[in-house]
C-alpha cells in the first residue's frame, strides 16, 4: 500500500499556504490536495524520502512565493471579473423592457427634482439620506436574515472577500463625490450637469441594489454548492 | 523554444477537451494525464494550470464540486454545457491552425 500523508502533515502543507501568503481558504483547499498528491506520488517511486524533504521538492516546483502568488493574483482576477459580469447583467435588465420603466421614472423624477429645485444641494442631501438608510437595512435585517454564511475565526474567503471589496468601493465613491458637492452651500446644475447626473443616479442605485442583494445571493448560493459547513442551516 | 512554449497557448482546448473525455478531475490528475499522454513532452507547471481552471471556471465553462478525499479536501472539476460547445468551437478551431501550419511549414511545389 502507498504511503499517504498524517493529518499532521496536511495541516504543515495549510502552514506552507499561509507562510506563502496564500490565506484564502478556497484556494489553500486545493493547494494543499495538490501538494499532497504530489508528495504522495514522489512516495511511490521514493518511500524512504522525509516529508520535509519531499515538502521542500514540490514547493521549489511551484515556484515558491512567486509562484503561489500568480495562483492568487490569478484567482481574484478571475473571481472579480465573475461578479462583476453577473452584476453588470443584472443591472442590464433595468434598461430592457419592462423593468426600464422603473430607470426611465426614477430618471425623469431626478431630473425634474434637479430643474425646479433651487437648492439642488438639498437633493444631494436627501439621496445620501436614502443611502445610508438603505445600508442600515441591508446589515440590520437582510444581511442576518438572508446571507447565512457564518466564517470560523482563522478562515478567510476569496468568495466573501470579492462581495466586501465591490460594495465598499461603491459607497467609498458615493461619499466622495456628496463630499464635493457638500463643499458648496448653494448648488444649481446646468442642463447637462442634471441630464448626466439623472441618468447615472440611478445606474449607481441599481449597481448598488444589485450588490446588495442579487449578488450576496449568488454568493450565497455558491457557498452552498463549495462549503455547506460554512453555511447556517 | 522549448516545446512547453507552444503548448502554451493551447491550455484552454487541452484542459477542456480531457475533462469532456475523462469526466471530473482533479488539478493534480490532470497535470499527470497531460504529462502520460504527451509521454512526458508536455509538463503543465501549477502556475499556469490553476489560473487556467479558475478562468474557465469563472467564465461558465467549468463547474466545481468539493469532496473529502482521506483526510484532506479535494477539488473537481467537470465541463458544463457550455464547455462542450466551446470545446467543439475550439478543436475547430484547432484543426484548421494545424492544417495551416502544415501547410506553411511543408508547402507542395506547384510544378505545372
Amino acid at each position: 500500500m502507498s504511503k499517504k500523508l498524517s493529518e499532521s502533515q496536511i495541516d504543515e502543507l495549510f502552514e506552507l499556504c499561509y507562510y506563502r501568503s496564500v490565506n484564502y481558504y478556497e484556494i489553500q483547499v486545493e493547494l494543499v490536495d495538490h501538494l499532497a498528491s504530489a508528495i504522495e506520488n514522489l512516495w511511490k517511486t521514493n518511500p524512504e524520502m522525509l516529508f520535509e524533504e519531499a515538502m521542500y521538492m514540490i514547493d521549489e516546483q511551484f515556484g515558491g512565493n512567486q509562484g503561489f502568488e500568480t495562483i492568487k493574483k490569478e484567482k481574484e482576477k478571475a473571481l472579480r471579473k465573475k461578479y462583476w459580469y453577473l452584476l453588470w447583467k443584472f443591472a442590464g435588465d433595468y434598461y430592457k423592457f419592462p423593468k426600464i420603466m422603473i430607470t426611465i421614472m426614477l430618471t425623469l423624477t431626478l431630473y425634474t427634482a434637479f430643474h425646479f429645485s433651487e437648492n439642488d444641494q438639498w437633493i444631494i442631501v436627501s439621496l445620501v439620506v436614502l443611502f445610508i438608510a438603505f445600508s442600515l437595512f441591508y446589515h440590520l435585517y437582510f444581511f442576518p436574515t438572508f446571507v447565512k454564511i457564518k466564517i470560523t475565526e482563522g478562515y478567510s474567503f476569496l468568495l466573501y472577500e470579492v462581495a466586501r471589496i465591490g460594495l465598499r468601493s461603491k459607497t467609498e465613491l458615493f461619499f466622495i463625490v456628496a463630499l464635493i458637492f457638500f463643499s458648496n452651500h448653494q448648488i444649481h446644475f446646468t442642463t447637462l450637469a442634471s441630464i448626466v447626473l439623472s441618468v447615472f443616479i440611478p445606474l449607481y442605485f441599481v449597481l448598488l441594489y444589485g450588490d446588495y442583494f442579487f449578488i450576496s445571493k449568488k454568493i450565497n448560493e455558491h457557498f452552498k454548492e463549495q462549503f455547506p459547513q460554512f453555511v447556517k442551516s | 523554444m522549448g516545446t512547453n512554449q507552444l503548448y502554451k497557448g493551447s491550455l484552454a482546448t487541452i484542459i477542456l477537451k480531457l475533462l469532456g473525455e475523462k469526466g471530473r478531475m482533479y488539478g493534480y490528475q490532470i497535470t499527470q494525464e497531460v504529462k502520460a499522454i504527451s509521454s512526458g513532452e508536455y509538463v503543465i507547471t501549477e502556475g499556469a494550470l490553476y489560473p487556467m481552471l479558475h478562468k474557465l471556471e469563472a467564465q461558465g465553462l467549468l463547474t466545481v464540486e468539493i469532496e473529502m478525499t482521506g483526510n484532506r479536501m479535494r477539488k473537481y472539476y467537470s465541463i458544463t454545457k457550455n464547455g462542450k460547445r466551446e470545446v467543439v468551437d475550439r478543436m475547430t478551431e484547432m484543426e484548421s491552425f494545424i492544417r495551416n501550419m502544415q501547410s506553411l511549414l511543408n508547402p507542395k511545389i506547384d510544378l505545372a
